[in-house]
This record gives structure tokens, sequence and C-alpha cells, in this order.
């Protein structure tokens, strides 16, 4: 037997195809609510907030030092051990909850971490003359914030974004482990039927780059959009 | 339904932030034995990753008895014969149809199936009561015994050999692996017996861990990483039809293990009642037909 058949990619790849939606759906939730997350982290150690300043810091580097896989299995196995017995006052059973929740509180989390320090980097990037420039015409704190530091920030985070955007992706293919069937779920149920499996992971390979990369290109862009013109 | 699914995510975002930051010793609580509250909202929530999930989440928590009882079912999602998904994305195999004949006989329960992909997160879903059933050609060894519960009535056999290339000659026994490297599944019975083995014998053997993908040891085989691994009879049978590999296996039975359905420890009832569905199915001859249509053979005794 071949080790090796480029056939047996090419019919991979259909089946591959259909399951892109279930890990596109862990990416952009878990952006969104990572954004969200992300954005009161960043607050908190902007404003320099006592004690939730040093809880963010810890937060972030706790996460940022830890691989995915674990988080997954820490939320996944340990958050319930933990918690089952207050959830069940509510009527909720933890431990029955679809697995995919967690999937997405998990990257959810992890992608929190890594937006909250862009967010911060960015804000803090936008020169202070700024906003002093525009306290001295006049503007509010609040219209300072909206007006001339987001969308100046925003330009600073784009790039950096997309960079985060395109490892989440590669980071949910450990989502599979806790059964969630996405790119690499289908590709190990397909490859215990047919016996080959290295053909998998080449087309998901393809797969995976081929996402990465239209989100690349997306971001530049909008990056080239939005950039200063000189 | 909307509404309170996202009530809960934000509450258990809420809740694992503490969780995780908080960072507390993460003790098994001791389970609260609270299924039969799951409200639907939690019942609609498991969907896709099961088979049979859809037909079963219309039930409300209604209190009635003769409602029956859910119960979560884990297995590997990948094994080949025992627990896979065919080309229609259906799960199947020997232990899950066997699994669905003991569900039709007990009434009072209902199987709901979420396999996984990692093995060891099969034991971690018994200990942390996430399923009630967990599944995977498991053999009985006194060390798995003190954290899980042990179904008593075997439904398959599992002698493990020793498993070398077809053209190997020097290695027939145990004694011939001495100082030579075998390969044995992380977190596997196999694994557990050769410890054992090499504690007694002064360690003459080297272990080498790994997740069984037979590609992987096959390859590793013939570039002499390894020198022989553990295996079952059947399985190098069907991995030398369905691969092409040349293996065989060798030796005496190093032990002759049977597989059980293992269960937390508290769930003595469950246990009781899979037995006896077992014995029952055992003795209309369904096991054996099943082991006839997944293994190509009777490996029920």
């Amino acid at each position: 037997m071949e080790l090796f058949k480029w056939s047996v990619v090419w019919e991979y790849l259909p089946q591959i195809i259909k399951y892109i939606p279930v890990t596109l759906k862990i990416v952009l939730l878990a952006t969104l609510i990572g954004t969200l997350i992300g954005i009161v982290l960043s607050a908190f150690r902007i404003y320099h907030i006592p004690i939730l300043n040093a809880f963010s810091k810890f937060y972030i580097s706790f996460i940022r030092g830890t691989p995915v896989n674990i988080q997954l299995y820490v939320v996944y196995f340990g958050v319930p051990a933990l918690l089952s017995p207050i959830f069940a006052n509510f009527g909720y059973d933890l431990n029955r909850v679809d697995a995919m929740i967690f999937v997405i509180i998990t990257y959810s989390l992890n992608s929190a971490a890594f937006l909250a320090e862009l967010i911060r980097a960015s804000v803090l990037g936008v020169e202070k003359g700024q906003s002093e420039a525009a306290y001295s015409i006049g503007m509010t704190k609040i219209q300072t914030f909206q007006r001339i530091i987001i969308p100046q920030a925003a330009r600073i985070a784009i790039p950096d974004f997309g960079n985060i955007l395109v490892n989440l992706i590669k980071n949910t293919s450990l989502a599979y482990a806790l059964g969630i069937i996405d790119i690499m779920g289908i590709v190990s149920i397909i490859g215990t039927r047919t016996h080959r499996t290295l053909e998998g992971y080449v087309a998901s390979a393809i797969i995976y780059f081929a996402i990465s990369t239209v989100i690349e290109q997306i971001f530049s862009v909008i990056q080239k959009k939005t950039a200063v013109q000189s | 339904m909307k509404k309170s699914k996202t009530k809960l995510v934000s509450l258990l975002l809420v809740t694992a932030i503490i969780g995780l930051t908080g960072c507390g010793a993460a003790k098994n609580s001791s389970a609260s034995t609270s299924e039969t509250e799951s409200t639907s909202a939690i019942a609609s929530t498991t969907e896709s990753t099961t088979a049979n999930a859809s037909a079963t989440t219309s039930e409300s928590a209604t209190k009635s008895e003769s409602a029956p009882k859910k119960l979560v079912v884990t297995g590997p999602s990948a094994f080949d014969t025992v627990s896979y998904y065919d080309e229609s994305g259906k799960l199947t195999g020997f232990e899950v149809e066997l699994l669905r004949a003991i569900d039709e006989y007990l009434p009072e329960y209902e199987f709901d199936f979420q396999p996984t992909n990692d093995f060891a997160s099969i034991f971690l879903g018994i200990e942390t009561n996430k399923t009630d059933i967990a599944y995977c050609q498991l053999e009985y060894n006194e060390e798995r015994a003190q954290k899980y519960l042990f179904t008593k009535e075997s439904y398959c056999n599992f002698p493990l050999r020793l498993v070398v290339l077809g053209d190997n000659n020097e290695i027939n026994s145990l004694e011939d692996l001495k100082g030579k490297t075998l390969q044995v599944g992380t977190g596997g019975n196999d694994a557990y017996i050769m410890e054992q083995y090499n504690a007694k014998n002064g360690n003459p053997i080297n272990l080498s861990y790994a997740t069984p993908d037979t590609t992987i040891t096959d390859a590793n085989l013939k570039n002499g990483t390894i020198d022989a691994y553990v295996g079952v009879e059947r399985y190098v049978k069907i991995n030398n039809e369905a691969l092409g590999f040349n293996h065989k296996c060798v030796g005496d039975v190093l032990a002759d293990t049977k597989c059980y359905f293992i269960t937390n420890l508290n769930n003595t009832e469950l246990s009781a009642r899979i037995d006896e569905a077992v014995v029952a199915l055992k003795s209309d001859g369904t096991i054996s037909k099943l082991s006839e249509q997944f293994f190509g053979g009777d490996y029920t005794k």
C-alpha cells in the first residue's frame, strides 16, 4: 500500500469543506465574546484600577503562558467539577452542557487575553498630544475617546487583530479532542473509516492555509484602506 | 430557549473566569446526581455531536415517572470496528451497537452518545460525572478498579500478545525482548501490565509510550524505533488487511483480559442493570452476532 496518494487528498477536501462552518462558528463567537472581555480587561489596565489591574495582569499572563489544550480540559472538566453543585441550585446540570459551549467559552477566554493586550497597546499607542489637543479645543473626555482615540487605536490594532484571528483558527484544531466535529474532527473520522490519515492531515493543512490566507488578505486590504495618506 | 442559552453561556463565562484564575485545587466534587433535573435548555444543547441526540431532545423536564432517565455514554469517536462514524455520519461499531441493544433492553434509561477523540478523557469523564457509561474495549485491572466501577459481565475478550513484523524471527517471547523497545499505549492496560512485568523483573524491557496510531506504529517497527508492540490478534488481522501491513502475533498470551463497561463508583445500580442486559443479550446470541458483524469472528467468549 502506498503511504501517500494525492487522489485521496482530493476525496477528502469536499468532505472537510462541509465542516468549515463549525470551525468558523467557534472562531467568530470566540472573537466576539473575547473582544468584549478583552475591552474590560484592557480598561482595568489602562486606568490602573486597583486590584482589578492586578487581576487582569495575572489573567493575561496565565492564559498566554498555558497551552490551549490544557485550557480546554480545565474548562471542560475542571470548571464543572468545581461549580456543578452551585449550578444545580439554579436547576442547571453543568455536567450535561454540550461540549461546544465549553469550547466556545475556552476560546473566548483565550482570545480575550491576547485581545486585551492588543487593545491596551493600541490605545496607549495613540500619542498623548492627540488627546491634549482635543481637550484644548473643548472636547470632553468621552468625546476625545470616541472621536480621537478610538479611530487611531483601531488603525494601530488592525494588523495584529488579523494575526490573533489566524492564530485562533489554527488553535481551534484542538477542540476535536472533546468530540467536536470540526475540520480536524472530520479528518479523524474519515481517517478511521478509510485507514488513510496522512492524506487527511494534508487536506486539512490546505484548508487551514486557505482560510488563513483569505483572512490575511482581508486584513491587508483593510489596513491599506485605513492607512493615513501622507 | 435562545435567551436561556445565552444566559447560561454568560453565567458560565463569568464563573469560568473565576474558576480559571482562582486556580483552586480541582477536587472531584462529590458528584451531585441530579441528571433527572436537567432542564430542557440543557437537553437541547446536546446537539450534532451525537448521532441519536436529535431523537432525544424533545423531552421536557416533566417529572413523569415513565420518562426514561437520560444517560451520557462516552467512548472513542475514531476506533475502527468498535466505535466509529460510517459514511452517512452515523456512529456505529461493535460496542456502539451493543450499547444500543442494552439501551433497548433497559426501558428506564435512554443513552445519549457523546464520543471523544481522547482516550484519557473517557476516564476523566467518568470521574467528573460528565459521562455515565464509558466504553473503549476497556480491560479490567486493579489500578483502574480503584477509581471506576467495572461491570461484572464481560462481553468481549481482549487477549494481549506481542506483535512484531512478519519477517522478524528473533522475538518469540518476553525474554527475547531484553534490552529492546516495546511500544505500549499511553494509559492503556498493556502499559500497566508491562510496567508490572518490568518492576518484577528488574526493568529488562524499554517501554515506549504512544497513542496507538497504527500507521505510525508500522513505520516505527520498520525503521527500528520499536521492536515490538502489544496488540490483539483480531486487530492485527484487520490492520494487515486494511492497511497492507505484515504484522504477526508471537509468543504466549501476555494477559487474557476481558472488556467491560465502566461507570462512576457510586453508580452501582446502573452497573448492575447493564450486567443484567449483557447476560440476556449474550444468551440470545445478540452479542455474538455483533462480534461476527464487526470483527469477523466471535470474540465474546
